[in-house]
């Protein structure tokens, strides 16, 4: 079975940001959401480091552990994602999570949240594929249309791949060993244990 | 007078119902949409890994 897995390759990526902005324009995401964000380490000093950030779905995902609702599913993919009909906005996946992937809109009176928004990994939700509904709410189903997350397909440097764990780690394994470097894998030790 | 009692006390009882579709949390249960696809998760793992040598390899 695949596990779909992201991995930012920091000695390729350039700190563009379309990675970001793509994710945006596919998924009408609104203003003051960002599924996905670039972080620059050490920013401004001789070898910085940027990394491309959402949702790493992970294999035991804490934002599902701490659901009072348990609005999250794994999917056969190893795609965690959740229904907002379920949802209540309480906060506690956006504490729970280590790389701060779950955004609220903020709707309503008195700073409420509104239904937790994050990376869906480009599959939608538990609507019917591909349905109003679903890219109402959740954004564009790609996966269901045999493509993988445009962040991933479009980066320039391929600093961002996406796809099944086994195939992406060896690649990433390849390029290490043509570089003649140490693997910064980051992330992955926090996000896929097993 | 005693009509307009009547009115007023069927319309306060009128909130006195049960929803039928209250979702009732069970702890560690996902009651959500069940999520359905049309192929099969085989067929759709050897789609994707045919996406990713098609557009994510090394250039």
């Amino acid at each position: 079975m695949a596990r779909m897995k992201f991995l930012c390759d920091s000695e390729r990526c350039i700190e563009c940001n379309a990675c970001v902005t793509a994710c945006k324009n596919e998924h009408e995401v609104p203003w003051g959401i960002n599924r996905r964000r670039v972080v620059t380490l050490d920013d401004g000093v001789p070898g910085e480091k940027s990394i491309s950030v959402a949702c790493m779905h992970c294999s035991d995902a804490p934002c599902q552990a701490v659901c009072p609702v348990d609005c999250f599913y794994t999917t056969e993919d190893g795609v965690v994602l959740h229904d907002k009909d379920l949802c209540i906005g309480c906060g506690y996946c956006f504490y729970a999570c280590p790389f701060g992937a779950p955004q609220y809109p903020q709707e309503g009176a008195f700073g409420a949240r509104g239904k937790m928004d994050k990376c869906t990994f480009c599959a939608g939700g538990p609507e019917t594929d591909n349905s109003p509904e679903e890219l109402e709410k959740y954004g564009r189903n790609r996966l269901a249309e045999g493509k993988l997350p445009l962040c991933a397909e479009m980066c320039s440097t391929k600093a961002l791949l996406a796809g099944d764990g086994n195939i992406v780690s060896e690649l990433f394994r390849n390029r290490v060993v043509r570089r003649e470097g140490r693997p910064e894998v980051w992330g992955w030790n926090t996000a896929y244990k097993d | 007078m005693k009509y307009l009692l009547l009115i007023i006390s069927l319309s306060g009882l009128s909130a006195c119902y049960q929803d039928s579709d209250v979702v009732f949390h069970q702890a560690g249960v996902y009651k959500g949409q069940v999520d359905l696809h049309n192929v099969t998760a085989a067929d759709h793992e050897a789609l994707l890994a045919a996406r990713f040598n098609q557009v994510q390899t090394d250039r």
